[in-house]
């Protein structure tokens, strides 16, 4: 059960709601928070809080934390909307030759290769939310033996990059600066802004990764 | 529906010049930024000057040396950083509404202030809306550069000879090259050493900066904080990053982001702070949230935002 720790005012026209934990529970209460609160322009489920910002004219911060105290009661009630429980299945390509920090990881974590690529796709993941970039989910459940630091510095990451840092795993959707250290590549489009969904991630949606060959991978449009 | 014409043709661009309108707005969950013009201000006046919607949609010229070819007979405003805009080599006046006609060349120099220009054109330009905006956030992969050739599409209007033209009050334009004080909202709770030390310290306006953030540099970096949680970030933002050097969050920052935050710039100094020319050094002063947001909701119903 949701309860707000408590609140802060971000801005003329932002406020963070903490929880203090819960990733899931908060997306659904987002999406019920999103046909309800009035005059809000943004509503971003984060890994502990929510972020809402709104139209100064419309609304203020007193105005929207009582209302979502108000329907967090109701929310628990009727336990939210559907939460999304879709399995997504991404390939991909762990090597090297798009990966350039794999080898280091596996040295690093005294790990032959494969040990890295089957501890990884062993492994399912939850999105616990989406941010960053367009379509980059956070994505948690990844064993501890291969949680690593990111990089001191950025550097430019290849779109599709499969990455870790810490105890979260992601996908780059698109070529970005990043600190994540890169395990694979998944050939796959994860951001489209013309299409529908434009990304197939939702706060909830479990998520697997299949191991492909260098052929697979290349079939399937991932660029070398 | 008015017919719509190609007006201008992009002779020269600047090195960043993008269409930008209000913004991208409730999307901001799927990890995408709301861009949409660095001065909001300048992008309020031109559109404002021509009687168009504040949503319409203007070009962002940043650093400048742009021309454009008129290829219909257009009414425009230009406002923002003061780039010596000249028609045909006669200088017309920033913060101003004018008349281009067909064959005639808009010519922009580099900015001798501030760092962004808005040229808009009236009824708006016409540019790809992508999820309901035009504004162009290239690190989202969302909209591009103007380049050489780009041939720019308006609404066609018939210019009957009784243009006037309009101008910015004078007290409303900025002295860009004044800027030495920012506002800002402090946290509620705020270590206080953290606070002082943000206020006694002079910044100077990092050249590495974007439609991102802004980077400040200092003598002595402020004290280290450790990192947050990730959660979402406001326009504005100050983000103390381990290094002690602040940054502050503007249009295309990211969604979320998990440096400490010391405060917010008040939004209604924002137009100020990037138009601020790299090396400029500046100052934090204190404004309260209310007073922050009386002004900013003076803004947002003088330009019907």
């Amino acid at each position: 059960m949701l309860k707000i720790k408590h609140t802060e005012t971000q801005s003329e026209t932002a406020l963070s709601v903490y929880f203090g934990g819960g990733a899931l529970e908060i997306a659904q209460l987002a999406e019920y928070l999103r046909e309800r609160l009035l005059g809000v322009i943004e509503i971003i489920p984060c890994s502990s809080s929510l972020f809402i910002e709104f139209h100064v004219l419309k609304t203020n911060s007193d105005q929207l934390i009582k209302a979502i105290r108000q329907h967090l009661l109701s929310f628990e009630v009727s336990e939210g909307g559907e939460l999304n429980r879709e399995t997504l299945e991404l390939p991909i390509y762990y090597h090297s030759e798009v990966a350039p920090d794999l080898i280091e990881l596996a040295k690093q974590k005294k790990l032959s290769i494969e040990d890295v690529i089957q501890i990884h796709s062993e492994a399912s993941y939850t999105v616990t939310s989406l941010g960053f970039a367009p379509g980059f989910a956070y994505l948690s459940g990844m064993d501890t033996r291969l949680a690593a630091p990111r990089l001191s510095s950025p550097k430019t990451v290849a779109k599709g990059s499969l990455g870790i840092a810490d105890q979260q795993t992601a996908v780059y959707p698109n070529q970005s600066p990043g600190g994540w250290v890169i395990i694979g590549n998944c050939p796959l489009t994860l951001f489209d802004i013309d299409a529908d969904p434009i990304t197939p991630f939702k706060v909830g949606t479990t998520v697997r990764f299949k191991p492909i060959t260098r052929e697979e991978f290349l079939a399937i449009g991932g660029e070398l | 529906m008015r017919e719509e014409k190609q007006h201008l043709k992009v002779i020269q661009s600047a090195p960043r010049m993008h269409f930008q309108d209000l913004g991208r707005f409730g999307y901001a969950h799927l990890g995408i930024s709301h861009g949409g013009p660095i001065d909001l201000h300048a992008h309020c006046w031109a559109n404002f000057l021509l009687e168009n919607n504040p949503n319409a949609t203007t070009i962002e010229i940043s650093i400048g040396n742009a021309s454009f070819l008129a290829l219909e007979d257009s009414v425009i405003a230009i406002t923002g950083a003061e780039m010596n805009a000249r028609i045909d080599g006669l200088r017309i006046q920033n913060w101003g509404s004018h008349l281009i006609r067909k064959g005639q060349t808009l010519k922009l120099g580099y900015a001798a202030q501030g760092n962004h220009s808005y040229l808009a054109i009236r009824g708006g330009f016409i540019a790809q809306q992508r999820l309901g905006s035009s504004a162009t956030v290239v690190r989202n992969h969302i909209g591009d550069y103007l380049t050489e050739g780009n041939e720019l599409k308006a609404h066609h209007f018939s210019i009957d000879g009784s243009f006037t033209p309009r101008q910015t009050p004078s007290h409303y334009i900025p002295d860009y090259n004044a800027v030495e004080e920012i506002r800002m909202i402090l946290p509620p709770k705020q270590d206080s050493t953290i606070t002082n030390k943000l206020l006694d310290t002079s910044f100077a306006i990092s050249p590495h900066s974007d439609r991102m953030g802004i980077n400040l540099i200092s003598e002595t970096p402020l004290p280290s904080l450790p990192g947050i949680i990730s959660e979402g970030v406001a326009l504005g933002s100050i983000q103390l990053p381990p290094n002690g050097h602040p940054i502050l969050l503007l249009n295309d920052r990211q969604t979320q982001g998990g440096y400490a935050k010391i405060g917010n710039i008040a939004r209604i100094d924002l137009p100020l702070l990037v138009q601020a020319k790299p090396s400029t050094k500046i100052k934090f002063i204190p404004l309260s949230q209310q007073q922050a947001t009386n002004e900013w909701s003076e803004f947002s119903r003088f330009f019907a935002l």
